[in-house]
């Protein structure tokens, strides 16, 4: 398996389109219960509460000079292995979730009769594949793909500029500032690219810090663009649709460009390919750092990429054959409660072990020398 | 032999993707489609009537397989309790499977138009391939009728109609409605919606294919999903400037010099604003002056023009307040002022919504209009 290591403007390009997979089902986009002003200002919001949350993280990782796994195998031991486990739990539900939402989405707009499931292998082998070639690949890859998002992008806002009313975005109420709040964790509970970013960190050749402040704020215009054309433009309508994205496309139109929807779905096959293939890199990684050194000897490592993506199809077909359990994962997971955990909680707990057995000073000293 | 077993692998897959299993991926061959062009609903008491309009080409024995001149549709008429048990036991008569892709217009009978709006229309939302810009039409009697009327004034019979309404819109005489848009005001329950309202031409012989066409009567407004009635004429005129919906509108006009004056809008721009209990609209047109004729001692002047700006603008505003007057008597909020009052005065809006659009009378309305004639053709006014 290729480690290059890339930019920090890859990473930002990266993480942004995985990041923007998020953004065209309604599941993982309303956050407020109605489109309108409280949904423009949660964004804000959060991006300053995702940037509190990953502190103590960045801290960590400043502190030890490692990653993040590395880190918690440093301070706590062998304890420390806690941290890849639940991450990759996490991680395998969320690329899981995700290879469920592009199969339930092909199987119910574009490809109606056909096998869900199917997809789901089919874009999980893809995937597969391209872990094999590497994060730098991959990166180049993500810079592509962003211009097509970015051509898409405008060319949508062009088409559907006619329809804007701003009379569709919903005013402020007076418990507006409690829904604004649970919209702005809600958003945080969703971004999974951030704790993504947090892992990647040691594979970012430069300006670690300035990346994560550039892929905020590329994430925050790009959200409050999609969230204002949703609200602007289907109003109330967007609420009841399951992709209300897609939805801007289809009514979209651009003189003789008039399936808007066909240039859309194609990027975003491309963007979930993205998603899926980074999630299963970045979780072979964390699990390839704590295998044993026997089993890696014995080159049991090769199977760890399969046993993930099985894994991970696993959970998709499992969401796609009962609703209620698609229900239950999608709710379980935007809850924050495991963001929460990975990205502050243990990186606190990681900081105070370290401390505590003196190891940062340990470290500074023989950075030193 | 891994080397063998991959590229056995990638041909396997390659022909999944090219769509030759069909359990994998759902696939219909073009000659099994019935290709949608229009669709018909009519409400009998007991059930649905769907008549659609499938593309069926003629050819003329030349080198094109469509024929120009000849209608190239048939109709397909189908009986269900819903518009999507009506489609599926066409099955039951026809061969092929029905594409809506390219479907152009839906026109509802007026039964079908008095059933709940939503309802009605939620199979062509939930239907895969239906798309949310097609037009909706509705009119007083069967929209079988009209669907089977074999208009052939283009390619398909669908086509035409749609052609007309968007020409219709082009000239300010309509507002082309698509179900997206009936969609977004049913979203909203303060919000009323409006369907232009089409009748079948009978002029000319009934050997006269070709004289054969549709025009527009009209708006038919809803409320709550239900229908209110229709709007025509005038009260049309004044409500697509109330809604910003005026495009390249024609106006003869008279006055003190002009014994004849044509004039057509090219830009036209409402801004509506409340303030208290009083709407306000301020409309700013620019036009063009198309024709006149002038009495003998009238000069063609600055002030003559004036007049004619002033004659046009008291005629838009007896149109909007006609308009209004109708729609607040309907109460049909196809303003959305609703939404104006929820922003501009919320604790008003907390009284009025649980009863909203009853209240909508007690609202006023003042029409600022300004027109400005500034392009006069080839001709020019006097100036000494």
């Amino acid at each position: 398996m290729k480690t290059a290591q890339i930019s920090g403007a890859q990473l930002v390009l990266l993480l942004f389109l995985c990041r923007s997979f998020n953004m065209l089902t309604a599941d993982m986009h309303n956050v407020t219960g109605h489109y309108g002003m409280e949904q423009l200002l949660a964004i804000p919001l959060s991006l300053l509460l995702q940037a509190l949350i990953a502190l103590p993280a960045f801290l960590l990782m400043k502190k030890s000079n490692r990653g993040m796994t590395e880190s918690a195998l440093w301070t706590a031991g062998k304890t420390g292995v806690i941290f890849p486990m639940i991450s990759c739990v996490y991680l395998v539900t969320v690329t899981g979730i995700t290879i469920f939402n592009l199969a339930s989405f092909l199987a119910n707009a574009i490809y109606p009769g056909s096998s869900a499931l199917f997809f789901a292998i089919a874009l999980t082998a893809a995937a597969m594949f391209a872990v094999y070639l590497g994060l730098e690949g991959l990166s180049r890859a993500a810079v592509i793909v962003f211009f097509f998002f970015l051509i898409s992008l405008f060319l949508t806002t062009v088409g559907v500029s006619e329809r804007i009313q701003l009379l569709n975005i919903r005013p402020l109420e007076q418990d507006s500032l409690s829904v604004i709040i649970e919209g702005a964790w809600k958003i945080f509970a969703r971004s999974s690219t951030v704790y993504l970013f947090v892992l990647l960190v040691p594979y970012v050749k430069e300006k670690k810090g300035k990346s994560f402040i550039w892929y905020l704020i590329a994430v925050g215009i790009m959200m409050e663009v999609v969230s204002f054309l949703v609200t602007a433009v289907l109003g109330e309508l967007g609420v009841t649709e399951a992709y209300p994205f897609f939805m801007l496309t289809t009514i979209a139109q651009i003189s003789i460009f008039q399936r808007m929807d066909a240039l859309h779905v194609s990027i975003w096959v491309m963007v979930c390919f993205l998603r899926v293939t980074l999630f299963l890199w970045v979780m072979s990684r964390q699990l390839h750092a704590v295998l044993p050194v026997r089993m890696r000897e014995n080159g049991r490592e090769r199977w760890i990429l399969p046993f993930l993506s099985i894994l991970s199809v696993i959970l998709a077909a499992i969401m796609l054959g009962n609703r209620k359990t698609a229900d239950f994962m999608l709710n379980s997971i935007s809850t924050g409660i495991a963001d929460l955990v990975l990205m502050a909680v243990l990186p606190s707990a990681f900081l105070l072990v370290g401390a505590l057995r003196g190891l940062f000073e340990h470290q500074k000293k023989e950075e030193s020398l | 032999m891994k080397r063998l077993l991959s590229i056995g692998l990638l041909i396997w897959v390659a022909f999944l993707f090219c769509g030759c299993d069909n359990h994998l991926i759902r696939l219909v061959n073009l000659q099994d489609r019935a290709i949608v062009q229009g669709v018909g609903i009519d409400w009998d008491g007991k059930q649905y009537i769907v008549t659609m309009q499938v593309f069926s080409p003629e050819g003329s024995g030349g080198q094109t397989m469509v024929d120009a001149s000849k209608e190239n549709a048939r109709i397909i008429t189908c009986y269900g309790q819903t518009v999507a048990e009506a489609v599926e036991k066409s099955a039951l008569n026809q061969g092929k499977e029905f594409y809506l892709g390219h479907n152009r217009i839906v026109i509802l009978g007026h039964k079908a138009a008095q059933r709940p709006l939503e309802g009605l229309l939620s199979y062509f939302v939930n239907s895969m391939d239906s798309r949310p810009d097609v037009s909706l039409l509705m009119t007083s009697g069967k929209a079988a009728d009209i669907i089977s009327a074999n208009i052939s004034q283009s390619i398909l019979p669908a086509m035409s109609i749609e052609n007309t309404v968007s020409n219709a819109e082009r000239n300010g005489l309509t507002e082309e409605v698509f179900l997206f848009d009936v969609l977004e005001a049913l979203a909203q329950p303060y919000r009323s919606t409006l369907i232009p309202f089409i009748e079948e031409e009978t002029e000319g012989k009934e050997d006269e294919k070709d004289l054969r066409s549709i025009k527009i009567q009209g708006l038919g407004l809803f409320a709550n999903e239900k229908y209110l009635g229709e709007i025509q004429g005038e009260e049309v005129t004044g409500l697509l400037f109330l809604r910003n919906k005026m495009n390249d509108a024609f106006f003869s006009l008279k006055t003190e010099d002009f014994a004849r004056a044509a004039v057509q809008l090219y830009s036209s721009n409402t801004a509506l604003n409340l303030d208290g209990s009083t709407l306000t609209a301020n409309i700013t047109c620019e036009a063009t002056l198309l024709e006149l004729e002038l009495y003998d001692n009238a000069v063609f002047d600055n002030d003559a023009l004036l007049e004619l700006e002033k004659e046009l603008e008291q005629k838009i505003r007896e149109d909007c307040i006609w308009a209004f007057e109708k729609t607040v008597q309907m109460r049909a909020d196809v303003y959305y002022i609703g939404d104006r009052i929820w922003k501009e005065n919320s604790d008003w809006w907390e009284e009025l919504k649980k009863t909203w659009p009853v209240g909508m009378e007690k609202l006023s309305l003042e029409c600022q209009v300004d027109v400005d004639v500034l392009r006069t053709g080839l001709q020019r006014t006097q100036t000494y």
